[in-house]
Formats: structure tokens, sequence, C-alpha cells
């Protein structure tokens, strides 16, 4: 181990010093320093929540796009919110009133219709090859705001679908792979981060831990190691985070009147509402990118029941986070995204579903930089295809990371003889919605 | 190296993307792999683009063009593997050879070990690497015979950087430590013993991720499950590869989550437990009974500056003795190799 591999890979994370040199560059936004993803597992319908296609409605039981194929029109009203006029359907009626707050991608696009490789795809860049993450590559060149807390958290993460490559590093140092919090279809009440909880009493874990840096430290007499140093470090971190962690975690810290804002408490919505709350607790503490998956949006069947469902969940937490985030002054630098991995097809599938659609599908994003209020790129009449203002899984991780400070193309990491990126070879800044 | 065997057909490729999550993937569908044929050519690795067919062979960058044609009647496999392992391909040699040094050293003689290609680094030493690699396939590619030749050279016994052990090496000096280890093969992976079939996901699953993640035991790391697409907490804490990856120098990093899994894992208590246990047995008294124990997890008598710590400790018991055990798998000295 060398001197600049060490420095990338001990707890003392200088691995990111030149790189944070590179991000006060000109050119990248800096506006944001925190990332919440709202992972939408298996692709949400954009036709029926924030897509509005009068043309859909009316052309309904018409063929589709797609050979053989028979339109099926939106059931649920849309109408327009806010100053900024955003066409939200009745699924979202509280996050309706946050709608200023918006800024809605209606010209996604991605490869494959899929879902692990559309997933892999959005997390990772890739489908096709192991790649770090998104989170990790955010870590990677932001480093950590707490050097107590974990840098990247994924909560509650979808096991299949490519599963922890997703918040994986790959061949970014291991520093940087997500932590994750509870599993995939459980409640997160309850859930931990894995070896937090000490097997035994405090005072006899400090004496015990005190027994190790004395042996450490005899180690670092004899041979002069920073390896050793490192090590001693990194139990002391560890010690911390311990402590530190569950107290973030807590969230019976928190009013009543902030739990109720999340949804907490309320049947339908307390699950995604803890895990909004969590996220919130956590970026306020210092984690720089934190990722709650929720599901399932796959519809292929039963949508009129299955769709509200879903929606309900979410909407309510939805709405307390940005409010929330924006009364304690987090949303200005605080980058939240929601979406799922594809969209769905605006033709029926069965009697009451809707397939997989990787042509058109919409996102939004709120915070952070990102300007309020906007939507930008459109899909044709039906929401079969984009047809303007399209942007590609590059062009959006591009954007990510200008709006974080970092240059897409200048943030590289060398691996088996080559420099490596996000988004490859691919990519643009979206400056349209960059505020 | 399936896309040598027999590609997967138009019809059936259709049935295997809608596997992948579609609503019509229920029943038993097609491996793809019964009968022999060229791989149509796909473009850019896009299953869904596809333009004529690439006859099997070996890839000409690596055979200089000299690539026989295949067999009508078999897949090419065996050729491939005659191929990769013979005596005239001195790339497959050079390639191990460089890694095992790398693993003994830290560091290969060729440092990118993935990359013997234009873009990789120049061999330090580039007559070494090929005595070496000759001397290999002089012995029948024995990789304990290259083993043993390195560490019995004089160069090996000169000062090395220090660098941490693995993460295999970390769980089975743990076990072999607390004399739970039990070195016979187990018989047949928990992967094999659950059978076809996809492992998490929401359909067709044969087991959920998690009896991978926390699958342990007592027999070696070596015969720990590997799926691709989770591994054993006990070893990706500690910086095992992604299988997904060719990778054959593993990042070393020294980060929380892997103090926090030798301070408060079940596995590492378990095992400072039953060493505990051990070292308790060998003698009444502290001294005795803590030489035994750094005798057993650093295979020397301690220090006394050592002997001074773990006596504050010891009250006797085995809650304590736990505690003395767990912090000398806790140390550099049992974690880094000198």
């Amino acid at each position: 181990m060398n001197r600049r591999h060490l420095l990338q890979s001990t707890p003392l994370a200088f691995g990111w010093l030149g790189l944070s040199a590179l991000a006060a560059q000109t050119g990248p936004a800096k506006s944001a320093k925190r990332v919440i993803f709202l992972c939408m597992r298996g692709a949400p319908s954009h036709v029926d929540t924030f897509d509005y296609k009068p043309r859909l409605e009316t052309d309904s039981g018409k063929p589709g796009a797609r050979p053989g194929t028979q339109l099926l029109g939106s059931r649920w009203k849309f109408r327009r919110h806010g100053q900024s006029g955003h066409w939200i359907s009745e699924l979202f009626p509280q996050l309706a009133t946050c709608a200023d707050d918006l800024c809605v991608l209606n010209g996604m696009q991605t490869d494959l219709p899929a879902h692990p490789q559309a997933y892999l795809k959005m997390h990772t860049g890739s489908s096709q090859f192991v790649r770090p993450s998104l989170g990790a590559w955010t870590h990677y060149g932001l480093g950590s705001l707490n050097d107590n807390l974990p840098g990247f958290i994924t909560i509650t993460p979808a096991s299949g679908f490519g599963g922890a490559q997703n918040y994986g590093s790959a061949f970014l140092p291991a520093q940087h792979q997500g932590t994750r919090i509870g599993a995939d279809k459980r409640p997160i009440t309850g859930a931990e981060v894995a070896n937090l909880r000490p097997k035994i009493d405090p005072a006899g874990q400090r004496a015990e831990l005190d027994l190790v840096q004395s042996l450490n430290r005899s180690h670092l007499t004899l041979h002069a190691d920073p390896q050793v140093e490192g090590l001693i470090e990194s139990y002391e971190l560890a010690y911390r985070m311990q402590s530190e962690m569950p107290a973030v975690m807590d969230l019976t810290r928190e009013t009543e009147a902030t739990r109720q804002l999340y949804g907490i408490g309320e049947t339908v919505t307390d699950d995604f509402g803890r895990k909004c709350l969590l996220a919130r607790r956590l970026v306020e503490a210092g984690v720089r990118f934190v990722e709650i998956t929720h599901g399932d949006w796959d519809h292929h069947s039963d949508l009129g029941e299955k769709l509200p469902a879903s929606c309900a969940g979410v909407d309510k937490p939805l709405c307390g986070l940005l409010t929330d985030l924006k009364a304690r002054g987090l949303l200005k630098d605080t980058l939240v995204i929601w979406g799922g991995e594809f969209g769905r097809t605006p033709h029926v599938e069965g009697n009451d579903g809707r397939d997989h659609n990787v042509k058109a599908f919409t996102l939004w994003m709120a915070g952070g930089g990102v300007k309020a209020g906007v939507s930008h790129g459109a899909s044709d009449d039906h929401g079969y295809e984009a047809v303007s203002g399209i942007v590609t899984i590059p062009d959006w991780h591009a954007t990510i990371l200008h709006l974080l400070g970092l240059d897409h193309e200048k943030l590289t990491y060398r691996h088996a003889g080559r420099n490596f990126r996000l988004t490859d070879i691919h990519g643009s800044v979206v400056h349209d919605i960059v505020g | 190296m399936g896309v040598l065997d027999k590609p997967v057909t138009a019809p059936e490729r259709v049935g295997r993307n809608t596997s992948l999550g579609g609503p019509n993937s229920r029943g038993r569908r097609s491996s793809g792999f019964e009968s022999i044929a060229d791989s149509p050519f796909f473009v850019r690795g896009s299953i869904d683009k596809e333009n004529g067919t690439i006859p099997r062979g070996l890839p000409e960058f690596l055979s200089r063009g000299q690539s026989a044609p295949m067999p009508s009647d078999s897949s090419g496999r065996l050729e491939l593997a005659e191929w990769i392992a013979s005596p005239d391909n001195t790339l497959t040699a050079r390639v191990i050879v460089n890694r095992v040094w790398h693993w003994i050293w830290g560091r290969g003689l060729v440092e990118s070990v993935d990359n013997f290609g234009a873009s990789g680094s120049t061999p330090s030493n580039p007559d070494l690497l090929d005595h070496l690699a000759t001397e290999f396939v002089t012995h029948g590619w024995s990789l304990k015979k290259l083993i043993q030749t390195i560490v019995g050279s004089h160069a090996y016994r000169m000062q090395r950087e220090p660098r941490r052990l693995d993460a295999e090496t970390i769980r089975d000096a743990m076990l072999a430590a607390s004399g739970a280890l039990d070195p016979s093969p187990q018989a047949g992976s928990l992967i094999a013993m659950a059978g076809d079939g996809p492992i998490g996901g929401d359909r067709f699953q044969v087991m959920p991720e998690e009896a991978v993640a926390t699958a342990n035991g007592r027999y070696r790391s070596l015969y720990l499950p590997i799926a691709r697409s989770v591994q054993p907490e006990v070893l990706s804490v500690f910086d095992f590869t992604d299988p997904n990856t060719v990778m054959g120098a593993r990042e070393t990093t020294l980060v929380a989550p892997q103090a926090l899994y030798l301070m408060n894992s079940d596995f590492v208590a378990e095992q400072a437990s039953l060493l505990a246990r051990r070292v308790m047995a060998a003698g009444e008294d502290f001294e005795t009974r803590f030489r035994h124990a750094t005798q057993l997890v650093f295979s020397r008598a301690p220090r006394a500056d050592e002997l001074a710590a773990a006596r504050r400790l010891d009250r006797g018991d085995s809650a304590s003795w736990t505690s003395i055990c767990r912090a000398l798998f806790c140390s550099a000295d049992f974690l880094f190799l000198p």
C-alpha cells in the first residue's frame, strides 16, 4: 500500500482532497450539497400521474402506436396546480400542494424495458457491466459531511433488480459503498445498521477497545506503519458511529406535529413516512446521499386498485418531506429526486394494466438548485414516446453531478488501465433545469 | 463461456426477456443451451440488436489470427481450454504467476495485474516474470510449487511492506485460533443445495439473498457460497471482490464497518468466546492463559506491555476472557501481515 493508496482508503477521508479541488473550479453549479433519492421500484405510470395526456382520454380504445395495442385513457382527473401550473392527477392531492417546488422531467428515456437492466442503468449508468453506483460516485466525489456517520445510506433497497450492485462501489474503494438500513418489502420500524449494537455494556466495551488500542500502539512503536494509524482511527470512528447513529435514527425525538406532517401513525403512510423522516434526519446529520426504495409500482394488472394504493402510500410523506426540508432551510441545498426505472405504456395490458415503457417517462426533482416550478421535455400526444427535451439516464446523471458541483467528464477513477466515469462516454447536462 | 455454446434463439430470447420481470414469465423456460451453434452478433452487446452470427473461435487479438476452426459437433470449450492452458500460450502462465506474486508481496511484477495489454504497466523485472512462468509450466502448473519457490526465496526473507490480511484469511485464522475450523470441504455449497433458480428477487427465487449474506459456518472461507448479486457479509466487509468483475488486485481499506464487524458481530463474538474457553482451559493464572492466547492468535509470546494492558481486563471469568480474546482479533498484530 503506497501513500496515495492509503490516503484513498483510510477513514481519514483524504481520498477526495484532489476532487474537492476539482469541484471548486468554475463550471458545475455546486448548488446541492446532498441528495435524497426516492426510488419507486417497479416503474410508476407517468400518464396517470404527472404527464397529462388529454388526447389519450379522447382516444381511449383506439389503436396504440405499438401494433396490435389499444390505448387506455387515464381514469384519474388531472388539474393544474400552484403558480407553476403543473398538471398533477388526483392521485397526488397532497404533493400537488407542493407543485411549485417541483421540476418535472417529462421527456425521460432509458434503454431496456426489463426491470433489472433499467434499474441498474438508473443506479450505476450501466445495465451490462458492474459499475459504481450514483451514491458511491457522489460520495467519492464529495466525501463525507460527518465522519461519524456513513456517507451513503440506502433504506430498504431492492433485493432483486441487481441487488447490492445498486448501492455498490464496484471498483471504487469500499468506503464509498452504501450502508444498508432495513430490507426490501419489510417495514422500516426496528431496522438497524449491521453490527451497530455492542454485545457488551458500554463501560466493558470501552475497556476492551482501550486494550485494542494499547495493542495497536504497541505494534506501532515497533513498526511505524501508517496503515495501523488508520486502523486505530477506524475503531474510534466506529465507536463514535455506534453512539451517534441510533440517536439519528430515533424518530421519537421529533415532535408529534412533524411526525404527522409525514403521515406517521396513519396506516397507509406510516412506513414511507418513517423512511422520509429518517432520510431528513440523516441528511441533516451530515449523510451525503440517502436513497429510499418504495415498491411495488409494477402495475401490469389491476391498475385501478394498485396504482392508487401505491400513490396513497407516498403522497403525504413526499409533501411532508418537501415542506419540512423547506422549513428547515435544507431544501435549497438538498436535491430531492423522485422516480422509477422507466414508465408505462399508454396502451392497455390485459384488462386493466400497463406494460413497461422506456421511450417516455416522468421523473421529478426538487431543491438543490434545480429550477422550481418548471417542467422540461414532453412526450407525444399519448405519452408513448418522448418528443422534446429528451433526457437520457446519462444526461440525468450528468445533471445531478453538475448540481453537486461535479463535472461528470472529470469525475473519473482509474481502473483496469483506463479512466471510468458514471456517464461512460455519454451525457449532457440539462442546463435548462439548473437554477 | 455460454456464448461459445449454443446461443439463445430469437423466440427463446423473448421468453428470457420477459422472464426478467414481465407478466408472462411463469412456467418452465428453455435454458437456451440445448444445441450447438454459432452465436448471433449482438450490436454493441445489446440483446435486441442482432446482426448476423460470429463463428466460434478464439478472439483474434489474442490468437494473432491463428485460431483453428472449431469442430461443428462440439461447442469448442475443450479447444478453448486447451488453448488457454497450452505451454505455448505464455500469457496465461505469466498472468497467474504475476497474480501469485501480487498476492504474496502486495504488488505484482506487473502492477496492473488485470491488464497485460498496451495500457497496462510494464514488468519491473521481465526476466524474473519469464523465469517464474517457465518454471511454473515445467512443474506442471503447480501453484503450490510456485508459492514454495517464492516464499523460499532470499528476497522473501527480506523486509516486505506490511499489509492487512484478506477477507478469507481473517475469517479462517479466527476459526483456527478458536479451534472451530473444520478443514474438510462442505458437502455441496448452499447454492448447489438450493438448486436451479434465481437468488433473491420477486419471482422463482430458490433462496433469499439473506441466506447467502449471512452464510458462515465453520468450514473454510473457500467453501462459502458466492452469488453474483450478494456475498457473505463476513467476506464483503473486508473488501472481497465483486464476483462480477475481473479483479486480481483487491482494494484494502480500513474503514469503520470493518471495525464494527470486529467489535460487534455475532461471528467474532462466537470465535472470541470459543477462544476464551480454550485459553482458560490452558491454565489457572493470567499469564499462562494470555501466553497461550497470543501463541494461538499471533504465533508468538506476548510482549511485556501487552501483558500489562490485558491484565487490566482480567476478572478470571469467561466474559472478561472473551473481551481479551476479541481484542486480540481486533489488533493490528492479528490483522496485518508484517
